[in-house]
Order: structure tokens, then sequence, then C-alpha cells
């Protein structure tokens, strides 16, 4: 089954980029062939002037590229910090660094660092995985479905964070639900619909575009 | 007395941790009664509770006056208690109308040697249950694609398949954990309609979401919950300009705008795609 | 189906019943009529082995609770007809009634062995059957003044089904391979059954199960004692047959072989299952050539096989139920 056709996609450092879209529209299926857990049938992939298709998922991540992968993954039975800690690379600062920093971004993650992560919550799972996705010190950041689950609150302050990190130099994707959300932070976004991009753009000029707010946008302030 | 669920003193600790201390509260039928609060709050940990996956540390649980705390799972389903899980729980190689066939097992149990026994009888039940189950997908619009395996499902069919399911067994209250997580706004709207047709005089709902918006427009009684207590309790008005609320779980409205005005200053925006406009493809 | 049928004409009422009526003469009547004695036997043993997959089927394919003590169940049927039905007490009570006897021990035994480990699961489960089907086997090895210990149960009778006494192995292999199709059938409608379908949403998903109100300890106890009563069943068979039963017949190897029978041609489908006693019977047979090295090609075809097939030989999609269907019977 085809599930992506002929996606062209540029993306240049430091910038946000949000995927939008139905459901089992291709948007995860796009990230997992970025990284390589789902086969490039045809195609190809330039990071940083490389060709990376073909390359091991691992091999990717070391390249940085941290994917943060659909329903979150976590090592349930590591504890919070073990999971974090398993995912530091060579090119990681020094572990204490990215603890300090993942539990800045995320406090309840540091007041239960020593609880297995099978015991959180749904949403703590969330953050759990985009702090071990972060612990990579990736170049490129790929978050599927951020706000999954997570409070009001805690989504604004992750996308916050990501703008931040987009600021120093880091490259995101994301894939995200909500629309008006997404669009107000992203730089550039893309719509995809059975597994082609129907509409991208800059996000400030998507957000205008009727046609897109009657689809997938709630009144974005109320 | 009118159809009630009521919390009394519940407790739950984790080893160390108190997931939810000393919590009551009343759901009530005919209404949509909101659980909301931040990550970790406790609000799973209340559903689950309250569906028998563990046990109490401290309270009990009435359903109709009658105690129901420390039942099993299966017999709180079949005294009523249904549910859906937040991360889906369906059986991914069957059709969806078998998913809602084997809630009726326990109904129909002593039918089974006459079944394997005489092809006849085995038949005409075939046919009678499937007729059942295809009345209940009809309710979420899932008739059509009755023979359809739950894993060739798309996402939001999933999810709905998930309440069908949890409403097969015909339950007196419906737990639903996270309905709308993952589903795009239109997908939103759509559940919530449904969900407001689900509503009886005999059938008490309670929904756990993160979707403000959907709460907000659903609900008819939220109860806030904060590190396992309850932190607020009131119609939608009411929370939203509660001000502990606010710090606890929603962030304030002024939140949302700081978050865009720091996005449009971005220099990268101006920087790289200048000149770029929308591309319809 | 509205798809055109993939054989014209086969759908033809006529056409059906009559390859139907061609494979019953040839499995009744040609083979019995053209094999040799120890062709008959091999076939035999081979209806046997196909009634214990038929039994395990049952608890690994449709519950999904993996069974490594499943012999124990044979064990017990066996010596229940061995101790009522022979020369050791004098005892001689008619076939019939021991097979009851024997299957409802063995049901029972089920019962026992599945209520403790009701909360065990992959694992753990296989580990402890494992050692089930140890403590039967010793039992019986040192329980000298009931099963005769080691030297095991000789001149048992013959079987003597309502005047027919069951003597040639031809008789013995008519008699099995209606037994076979009797309980081939009622397996699959239990499979087709609603039962069934519960037994399949647990294996996918226990905890949604209950919480839809099913009491899944009672579906597992239910799949332990329908299981354990085929094994029983078959080991009266093989008592009847074999007219000597001792402890060497029980060992965990035998537990073994029948879980490949069930995996090997595609878990929870009993057309798999029938291949999977083809191989674990015929195979070994046709290599007899090859003396030494006979087992040791045995256990390489084995291993191939699952790295080549790793859903079995016949995926679970292609059962009986399949095989109705595209020939038009359903």
């Amino acid at each position: 089954m085809k599930v992506l056709r002929g996606i062209d996609l540029t993306i240049y450092q430091g910038e946000i980029l949000a995927l939008i879209g139905p459901n089992g529209a291709g948007k995860s299926t796009l990230l997992k062939t970025i990284s390589n857990l789902a086969r490039l049938t045809a195609g190809r992939l330039i990071f940083d002037g490389e060709e990376i298709a073909g390359l091991g998922p691992e091999a990717i991540c070391r390249l940085g590229l941290s994917h943060c992968p659909e329903g979150r993954r976590i090592f349930g039975t590591l504890t919070v910090e073990e999971n974090i800690v398993a995912a530091l690379l060579p090119r990681s600062p020094e572990a204490g660094v990215v603890m300090e920093r993942s539990y800045g971004l995320f406090p309840i993650l540091a007041e239960k660092r020593n609880d297995r992560a099978s015991t959180l919550s749904g949403g703590q799972q969330q953050m759990l995985a985009v702090a071990r996705a972060l612990a990579a010190a990736p170049r490129l950041l790929m978050v599927d479905e951020l706000s999954l689950g997570l409070a009001p609150k805690v989504t604004h302050a992750i996308f916050e964070t990501l703008l931040q990190l987009a600021d120093d130099g880091l490259t995101i994707i994301v894939v995200e639900q909500n629309v008006g959300l997404a669009l107000n932070v992203s730089d550039y976004a893309m719509v995809i619909e059975g597994g082609r991009c129907v509409v991208e753009g800059p996000s400030h000029l998507l957000e205008a575009e009727p046609r897109l707010r009657d689809l997938y946008m709630a009144q974005v302030d109320d | 007395m009118a159809l009630v669920l009521q919390f009394r003193n519940v407790s739950k600790k984790f080893g160390a941790l108190a997931a939810i201390s000393d919590l009551n509260v009343d759901f009530k039928p005919g209404i949509i009664t909101s659980v909301i609060g931040p990550n970790g709050a406790g609000k799973s940990t209340a559903i689950n509770l309250a569906g028998g996956a563990y046990p109490l540390s401290g309270g009990a649980i009435f359903l109709d006056g009658r105690d129901i705390t420390g039942l099993p799972p299966y017999k709180l389903a079949q005294s009523g208690v249904s549910r859906t899980f937040q991360n889906l729980r369906l059986f991914e190689d069957m059709t969806l109308i078998e998913h809602i066939e084997v809630c009726e097992l326990t109904r129909t149990f002593r039918q089974v040697p006459l079944e394997v026994f005489w092809p006849p009888a085995a038949r005409r039940m075939a046919v009678e249950r499937e007729k059942r189950a295809m009345a209940v997908l009809d309710k979420f619009d899932l008739a059509g694609i009755g023979h359809v395996r739950a894993r060739d499902l798309p996402y939001g069919h999933r999810k709905l398949l998930e309440i069908a399911r949890a409403i097969a067994v015909r339950p007196r209250v419906l737990f639903l954990d996270e309905p709308a997580a993952g589903l795009n706004f239109k997908e939103t709207r759509a559940l919530g309609e449904r969900l407001l047709a689900l509503r009886s005089p005999d059938l008490i709902i309670v929904l756990i979401e993160h979707d403000m918006d959907m709460v907000m427009r659903l609900s008819d009684e939220i109860y806030v919950l904060h590190q396992g207590r309850l932190l607020a309790h009131g119609t939608p008005d009411q929370i939203k300009g509660n001000t502990d609320v606010q710090t606890a779980y929603l962030g304030s409205p002024n939140d949302h705008q700081a978050l865009q005005a720091a996005a449009r200053t971005r220099e990268s925006r101006v920087r790289i795609r200048t000149g770029e406009g929308v591309t319809w493809h | 189906m509205n798809q055109p049928h993939p054989f014209p004409g086969f759908s033809h009422a006529i056409v059906r019943w009559g390859v139907l009526a061609a494979l019953v003469g040839v499995i009744f009547f040609a083979v019995p009529l053209m094999a040799k004695v120890y062709e008959l036997r091999v076939l035999n043993n081979l209806l046997l082995y196909m009634l214990l997959g038929a039994g395990l089927t049952i608890v690994v394919g449709y519950a999904g609770l993996l069974d490594l003590g499943f012999v124990a169940f044979y064990a017990i049927g066996a010596y229940s007809y061995a101790i009522l039905a022979s020369a050791q007490f004098d005892f001689h009570l008619p076939f019939l009634l021991v097979l009851a006897i024997g299957t409802i021990l063995a049901a029972f035994t089920g019962l026992l062995l599945g209520y403790p480990v009701m909360r065990l699961r992959g694992d753990y489960l296989a580990i402890v059957t494992l050692g089930f089907g140890e403590i039967i086997r010793i039992i019986i090895n040192n329980w000298n003044g009931l099963t005769n210990g080691p030297k095991g149960i000789a001149r048992i009778d013959r079987p003597d089904l309502l005047g027919w006494q069951i003597t040639t192995p031809r008789d013995l292999y008519l008699f099995l391979l209606v037994v076979v199709i009797l309980v081939y059938t009622l397996v699959f409608r239990l499979e087709r059954s609603l039962l069934g379908k519960a037994w399949r949403a647990m294996r996918e998903d226990q905890v949604a199960l209950r919480a839809s109100g099913v009491d899944t300890t009672r579906l597992k106890l239910l799949a332990f004692a329908l299981s354990a009563s085929i094994g029983g069943a078959a080991g009266v068979f093989f008592a009847a047959s074999q007219r000597f039963v001792s402890p060497e017949s029980f060992v965990l190897h035998e537990s073994i072989l029948i879980v490949v029978i069930v995996v090997i041609g595609g878990v929870a489908n009993l057309i798999g299952t029938v291949i999977g006693a083809f191989v674990v019977v015929i195979v070994p047979e046709l290599l007899r050539g090859y003396q030494d090295y006979r087992m040791l090609l045995f256990g390489l075809l084995l291993v191939l096989g699952i790295i080549l097939r790793p859903e079995g030989l016949v995926p679970q999609r292609y059962g009986i139920g399949w095989i109705l269907k595209k020939t038009g019977w359903r």
C-alpha cells in the first residue's frame, strides 16, 4: 500500500515545521521514513548535504536526527532518569547537564526521577518521551503528536521550549492535532491528506487561508 | 433514589505516592460530567479504581447506594460500570462486529453448548447476534464497516469502536478516558455530537479530556483534580474563571498570546522563507 | 461474495458432493484396503497425534496459553484404561465407560492445573505446566501399587464398541478416523462459536475483555478443561490400541512434539494442526533410510520451517472456514 506519494520537502536549520492533516494521512509515516523506521520505497533523503536514506535508524539518530515516536514508547521498567540516560549519545552534553535541562523543562520528572517510567501518568510519559528525544542532543527533532494527553499548560510550556531551542539553531518537525496552536508556533507548515501534500506554505499565511480554517481549526481565541 | 455513582473518601497510594487522597465526588445521570486536571492529577487512577483495575487504599465507591468497592473488573462491568482506555485496547485481529459480540458472552454463556452441538441453532444465534451488534455499531455510523478488522481501521474509527464496545455492555456508568486525544478538530466536534446524543436519564457519563474546547462545550459539571485532591467543582463558566484552576492547569489566557507573540518575533520566520507563499498542490 | 468463483463449475452442489464422496471413499475404503499393516500403524499413530493436536490447539492456539505439560492428560487417559480394563486388577470395564471416565478425569485434572496457574502468563506458565507434566510422569513411574511402575501395564483389553471388537489395525484406523472427524468438527464449531471469539479476544487483550464484563478466569479454566479432556480421550485410544502402557510414552519429548504439531502448521488453525501432525509423524518415517541422522535432519527441517514460515506452514486466515467459503459450502 502506498502511504506517501511524491512528498517534496525542504526544511532549514532553526525552522519549526508543522505537519497537519487528518488521521491516517501519512504524517507519522513521513517521520518514520525520515528516521528509517519505515522503508523508503522511492526518493531521496538528504540531511546536511548527506544522503541518509538506507542508513539504519541508530545511525540516523547518531547523525543528530531524533524521533519522539507516536505512542510514547518509553522504557517502562526503567526509571525516569534511566530512560533519559539511555538516550545519551557521544554528541550529547554531560549527563548532569542533560538532566538539569530535562528537569528544568519538566519539573514533575525531577520529582519522579527514581520512579519506574511505567508508573507515570499518560501525560507525564509524553513529557519523558520528549525529554528523552532531547537528550540525544539532536540537530533535527521530530515529535509525533506533541500535545497528546498533555494539559494545556504543559503543551504551552513545551512549545515555548521548542521556540527557544529553534532560536538556538535546532530544527524541529512536529505533528500536531491542535492546528491553531501548531500554525501559531511553527514557521512553515504542510497539510498532508491521503499521503500527498495538499498545501504548504509559511504558517502565518496558512493561518489566514479560509479553506484551512474551516477544515481544521477551532476558534483560536475562545 | 436516582442513579448515582459516589466516591466516598477514596484514596489510592502507589508506594509512597498518594495518587488520590480523600476524594469525594458524585456523578449524576443525564448529564456529562468532566474530570480535568494536570497530568498525573489522578484522573485515570480514579477511572481505574472505579473499574476495579486495582484495589483502593481507603474509602469506598457506591453505585446506586450499593457498595461496589473491590469487585473484580468483569463483575463491575456486569453491574454497569463501563470504560474506554486512554491507549486504545482493541482486539486487533477481530472485526468490529466481533468486538461487540464478545460483550454478550456473559449473558449468553449457557447457550454455548447448543451453539457448538446444534448447527441450525448456531446459525440462528449468529444471525441474531450480528443484528444486535450492528445496531450498536450503527449508533456510531460504524455498521457499514462491521466486517473490517480493527487493525485496518483509521485512528478516528478506532476511537469510536472503543466507545461502541463500552456501550455494548449496556452500561449505567460510562467512563471515557481522553476520547478526543489524537483526533483533529473536525473529528473532535463530531465525537462531541455523538457524546451529547448518548445522554440519557439512566446513564452517567464521565469524560476525562485535555481538549478544553470540547470539555467546556459538552460538560454540565466539571470536577478539577490536582495532586490527587479535588481542587474545584462547578459549571464550565465557573471553572474557566477560577484562578486556582488557571494556575494549576489551564494556564492564564495571556499564556497563549505570549506564546504567539514570541513566535511572531522569531527572526527565522522572516529570514529564511522570504518571498514564499502558499502553494496548493 | 460477489466476486467470480475461483473454480467455475465447482460451485455446483453436485460437483461439491461428488468431490466429498470421492474423498470419503478414498480415505475410508481405499486406504485401509491398500495399506499394509505397518503403514496402517503409522496412520493410526498419525490420527492419535491429530487428536492430541486438536486438544492442544484449544489451550495454546485459541486461548493463547502455552502448555508444555499436555502429555500429562494423555497419560491420565491412557492409565485410566490400562488400570480399569486389564488384568492388572482384573477390572474389565467396558471401553466406552472408561472412555468417559478417562475424559472426565483428565478434564478435572486440567481444572486442577488451571486453577493455580491462572495468574501466570507466557514463560512462567510454560515452566509450571512443564513441571506439572513431569510430576504426573514421576508419580506414574513410582506408584508401583497402582501403575506397576516403570515396567508398565501389559495385557490391556481389546476395545469393544457395543459388540464390535476392534482387533486389527484396520478396524482401529476406521474407528480413529471417525473419532478424528467428529472431534475436529466439534473443535472447529467451538472456534466459530461466541466462546471461540471470546478466546481470541482474550489472546488479544485480557484487560479490555474483562472490562467488557467477561470473566477471563472462567475462559481459561474452560480452555484447560476442554483441551485436557481431548488429551485424556486420546490417551484412552492410545492404551486401547497399544495394549501396553509405560511411563516412557509420556516424557517431556512428547509434550514438545505436540506443541510442535500445533505451532509448525500455524497456530489456532485446525488445518495447520493436521499438517503439523503429518510433519511430525510422517516426515521421520520418510527419513528412516538415513538412520542415525534421521532426528538431526528432522530437527533441521523444523528450524528451517520456522525461519521460512514464521506464521506456521498455513497462516491463520487459511483455516477450515476459508476452505469452506472458497469451495462454496458456506
